[in-house]
């Protein structure tokens, strides 16, 4: 996957979907992981009570945090996985490590995103959650999925071939995935009253570019695991 | 292999009995009077209640298919578990869409956490998660074991869930949810009702026909793939491709 | 929305339901056969 390959780009494409056409074929996030997040959500008022005027207001936290806790099961699931085999292959073809990077955290992004799609509509109709100013959250929505993807992603790459990896990804990205949980649940707590959105759009953005940047930064020596 | 898939071109006369049917009970749904209660919404109990009835006859099905492949271990009886429980969960999804379109009015909320409805999602979660087994195992005798293994042990602890959510209900006391049985049924409404229960197994039993003959036809796929695979050892692994495919690599 | 429209909705989107878990379901039938086919 050299010059003849195309560049950085066409690299991260071709990545990205090879994860999609596996996740396709195995079907491991449209069968499990949005089926588990969605029975979190319908568990949760079992366990907390039924009151709707309560679920109302809690659901867009229980929302959030399913999201965090189940989605990142995402960035774990094993049709992302590469043997060492086949991570020797596909650096011996060269394949840039930045690009191997971003194309494996795009393929998340977008099964994140489906997974947040899907659960949420469960949510709205479980817990009535008032989509009041709904077109805010195209900007809150994919924010969370991009940055929860990122971070899966690199704690997957750290933890690759591990045999406590399932285990510990999930583990690991959760207290780094607060500024995540905060920005997505302000967001949407401030978009009831009409307030601003706009610092918490903000800081989801930046811990979007700051994982972004941790990826391009650790590409090289993540390769290097074993 | 192909015993079942000569009718599976056209429409057989099990596919045009049942769109038939379908006709008149949606004439039937439509054209009677509305319901003395709720008017005109009452129209989608013809639609919701059918639904979970054939659903649950779906389910039954897959319980004797699964029964019948531990006792027999003759792989048809694990094709029409598969077939029903699919079927089933198919049918499950229009009950909670369509009962949860009938809640928004009669009720204003989609959803009400009545014991029944929490139960038919906790039902639809069940039968997802016995496709989702199914699909993660390669061969088909340790799928059709495993299976329906899982599948007996569903269908023994939902009695178990269903006593454990009345009672947490009974405990609640929600009063604001109403009775969903509230509804006056008699004379024409009532044939209506019927219409819908026999269209709505026709249907289901078109599909599950149609999803048995898909089951014997991927059985007959594996089959043929293991054959040529045992012939011809080397052929299962590729050579690399470089460029932009080069990512294909099965995983 | 007024009762009608509510029904229209529901038998609307159930029928949108079959007709997709029909055609997933034909779809899935042609590709068996055609990789039966292929591999005889």
């Amino acid at each position: 996957m050299s010059r003849e390959a195309g560049g950085g780009f066409a690299q991260t494409l071709a990545i990205a979907r090879r994860d999609l056409l596996r996740e396709q074929r195995v079907g491991e996030v449209a069968w499990i992981t949005i089926p588990f997040g969605a029975i979190a959500v319908l568990l949760v008022p079992l366990a907390v009570g039924t009151d709707l005027p309560t679920l109302t207001r809690i659901g867009p936290g229980l929302y959030w945090a399913v999201v965090l806790l189940f989605g990142v099961f995402i960035a774990v699931r094993k049709t992302a996985a590469e043997t060492p085999a086949q991570r020797d292959l596909i650096s011996l073809l060269g394949l840039d490590p930045v690009a191997g990077f971003f194309g494996r955290a795009a393929a998340s992004s977008i099964l994140l995103l489906g997974f947040e799609l899907v659960v949420g509509a469960v949510a709205v109709a479980l817990y009535n959650i008032d989509l009041a100013r709904w077109p805010w959250m195209i900007l809150v929505v994919p924010g969370a999925a991009i940055g929860l993807a990122l971070l899966g992603t690199l704690a997957a790459s750290i933890t690759a071939n591990l045999s406590t990896g399932p285990a510990l990804v999930p583990f690991l990205v959760a207290p780094l995935a607060v500024p995540l949980l905060l920005a997505a649940t302000q967001a949407m707590d401030s978009l009831r009253p009409g307030d601003s959105i706009l610092p918490w759009v903000l800081l989801m953005v930046a811990a979007d570019l700051a994982l972004a940047i941790a990826g391009v930064l650790t590409a090289r020596p993540l390769q290097e695991t074993r | 292999m192909n015993a079942s898939g000569h009718r599976m071109g056209g429409a057989s006369w099990l596919d045009r009995a049942a769109l038939a049917a379908v006709a008149g009970a949606l004439a039937l749904a439509f054209l009677t009077p509305p319901e003395a209660t709720q008017g005109n919404v009452a129209r989608l109990f013809y639609l919701h209640v059918p639904s979970v009835s054939v659903a649950y006859m779906a389910f039954a099905l897959a319980l004797v298919a699964s029964v019948g492949y531990l006792v027999s271990r003759r792989m048809a009886f694990d094709h029409l578990a598969v077939a029903a429980a699919e079927v089933g969960v198919v049918f499950t999804g229009f009950t909670i869409l369509a009962g949860m379109i009938w809640a928004k009015p009669t009720w204003g909320v989609y959803w009400t956490w009545s014991a029944r409805l929490t139960l038919t999602a906790i039902m639809l979660f069940v039968y997802i998660g016995y496709l989702a087994l199914r699909r993660a195992i390669e061969d088909p005798q340790a799928r059709a074991r495993r299976a329906a293994i899982y599948g007996i042990v569903s269908v023994v602890q939902i009695p178990v869930v269903h006593f454990s959510v009345v009672w947490w209900r009974d405990i609640h006391q929600l009063g604001t949810v109403a009775n969903p049985t509230g509804i006056q049924m008699d004379g024409i409404l009532l044939v209506a009702f019927f219409a819908g229960l026999v269209a709505f197994t026709l249907v289901a039993a078109a599909l599950v026909t149609r999803r048995y003959a898909l089951a014997v036809l991927e059985a007959g796929v594996h089959d043929a793939a293991a054959r040529g695979a045992g012939a011809l050892a080397g052929d299962a692994v590729e050579a690399p491709r470089i460029g932009a495919r080069a990512g294909e690599e099965h995983g | 929305m007024n009762g009608w429209g509510w029904v229209l909705w529901g038998y609307g989107v159930v029928a949108a339901a079959l007709a997709l878990y029909t055609w997933t379901l034909l779809t899935r039938t042609r590709a068996a056969r055609r990789r039966l086919d292929e591999l005889r």
